[in-house]
């Protein structure tokens, strides 16, 4: 097992000393290998479920079971482990760039976990690599490539760090349809070839379609739904998630109710054209 | 009116951006600009309120030359929000936001104050004046925008990307409010996207592809043209995605129930 969520709640403190409880009484167990997408409404408690997966923030009740971590922490234990392990790709990653050369933004990381110069610039070459920059591109400023390219150079700081588990927030929000694709293509690769687990928050429920197998969808700080994706799409009560469904689910009950083709849980635009070849035969 | 005779601009005296863009846009239209990153349509936006200055060509807004000596004239006509809401927040508070462009106006002061009041009614953020930029969301802060842009009265209204950094409900919300623009406030509007399906409600789309018109017609005249639409290799809506492809295969093609219900699928969409 990789995280565990035991009956974790947290609440963020308002003005005048108001608590505001984000998630509550969260179980949740995520293994070794998973790609799981994380979804609900704006203000559901995603982005703070996830946040606290990295030891952001350390829930107010409750356990959150990382490795041979336990949060919350005691006053003497260090974060920077659990970071090493767990690396949080936050919404627009790209704005927290900030060193001179490409190079140096991705070294960042790994010399703050007490790499060498050398170490940090191999793990770097190697992260570079991974998210696809070419290596002409390491001496200029990350502030003088494109947003789709950013993201990339952001990313690759977090995998420098060769994290087991990648938790990703929104990270296609504000990136063109061929970017987006681009970026979600890579972490699938990142999670088939290099065995990184993956949680992703998302609200494109066709991306989700895509690339997740498992979904856990919050509503009000709560988990209602954990299981597959097939599983979810034909949940009765489906809408109380306030969620859109797939577009090639879409299609293949308006071809079933229009011209009966019979109904078939399919997740992508390839998919959906095989499986209306096969029908049309 | 906005008038565009052979717009060339270059960010580096190497590569053109635009090469030689001619453009006319009529009061109270909606045009969509559509074309993927660096096919210039963002250069085209800054261009238009004057951010850049071009390397040739004009710009006519209502009969007037833009000239680097009359950009606060031209101003006074023309007004665009950007796709990053923080970015483009300059006030401390909601309040101090909408009156900074009508300060730079010249506005008087009781004037202004009810301009305000009027335009932060007509967004529904009425009640969140004297809210500071990290207590809104995204969409509010973009809703917020659009209330200065509407306080300061310009006839001409650009959205470059306006929702790309929203959630799903600020994107609807804010795509909404864009399109009641023109309809209720009769705003000439030009919007900046690569979200095809927001562009096809517009009365006509440009296509721009490195730097260059390629097409220049209503949204049905785009989407019966599957050869544009390869070209530009933007996110075609679904349904008309999958028509075309299942048109292309010769065993799929024949099928022509299918065909039919993919066709009226794709128009539904």
């Amino acid at each position: 097992m990789a995280i565990q969520f035991k009956e974790v709640s947290f609440s963020y403190r308002g003005v005048k000393d108001q608590q505001y409880e984000a998630i509550k009484d969260i179980n949740l167990q995520i293994d070794k290998g998973e790609f799981i997408a994380v979804c609900g409404q704006t203000g559901s408690g995603k982005t703070t479920m996830v946040q606290h997966m990295n030891a952001l923030l350390q829930p107010t009740r409750g356990n959150v079971f990382i490795f041979e971590h336990t949060l919350p922490q005691k006053k003497k234990q260090k974060i920077g482990p659990i970071r090493k392990r767990v690396g949080l790709v936050f919404q627009f990653p790209e704005y927290q760039l900030f060193e001179e050369t490409i190079l140096k933004d991705i070294m960042f990381g790994p010399k703050n976990f007490g790499l060498s110069n050398e170490e940090a610039k191999e793990k770097a070459l190697m992260a570079a690599k991974l998210v696809g920059l070419s290596e002409d591109l390491l001496e200029k400023s990350p502030f003088r490539i494109s947003g789709g390219q950013m993201r990339r150079v952001a990313i690759a700081g977090i995998l420098a760090m060769e994290p087991d588990i990648l938790v990703l927030d929104e990270p296609t929000r504000g990136l063109d349809p061929q970017g987006s694709k681009e970026i979600m293509d890579l972490f699938y690769k990142l999670h088939k070839e290099n065995d990184k687990t993956i949680i992703l928050v998302s609200h494109d429920m066709d991306i989700i379609a895509n690339y997740a197998s498992r979904v856990v969808v919050l509503d009000e700080g709560q988990i209602v739904f954990d299981g597959s994706k097939e599983d979810l799409f034909s949940q009765k009560d489906f809408d109380s998630f306030h969620l859109a469904k797939p577009k090639t689910i879409e299609v293949m009950h308006y071809l079933n109710e229009q011209i009966g083709i019979p109904f078939k849980n399919l997740f992508s635009f390839e998919d959906v054209l095989a499986y209306l070849k096969e029908v049309s035969k | 009116m906005i008038k565009i005779k052979d717009l060339y601009f270059s960010y580096d005296n190497r590569h053109e951006a635009l090469k030689g863009i001619s453009l006319n846009i009529e009061d109270g239209t909606w045009t969509a600009i559509v074309g993927h990153n660096g096919s210039g349509k963002s250069t085209l936006a800054k261009l238009l309120v004057g951010l850049i200055e071009p390397t040739k060509g004009e710009i006519h807004i209502n009969d007037m030359l833009m000239t680097t000596n009359n950009l606060s004239q031209i101003r006074k006509h023309v007004g665009i929000v950007f796709q990053n809401p923080d970015n483009q927040f300059v006030g401390v508070t909601v309040k101090h936001d909408i009156a900074f462009g009508l300060e730079n106006q010249q506005t008087p002061q009781p004037e202004m104050l009810e301009l305000i009041d009027k335009y932060i009614k007509v967004v529904g953020m009425e009640g969140y004046l004297d809210k500071e930029p990290h207590q809104l969301s995204g969409g509010q802060k973009q809703r917020v925008a659009i209330a200065g842009a509407l306080a300061m009265n310009q006839d001409i209204m650009i959205f470059d990307e306006a929702t790309s950094m929203l959630d799903p409900e600020g994107t609807k919300e804010i795509s909404d409010f864009i399109m009641e623009l023109n309809t209720k406030y009769n705003k000439t509007l030009i919007t900046i996207t690569h979200d095809l399906e927001f562009a096809r409600k517009a009365d006509r789309v440009v296509v721009l592809s490195d730097g260059n018109i390629m097409f220049d017609g209503t949204p049905d005249e785009v989407f019966k043209n599957s050869s544009i639409l390869k070209e530009i290799d933007l996110d075609i809506p679904f349904g008309l995605k999958l028509y075309e492809t299942a048109f292309e295969d010769a065993q799929l093609k024949e099928n022509k129930k299918l065909m039919d219900a993919l066709w009226q699928y794709s128009l539904k969409k």
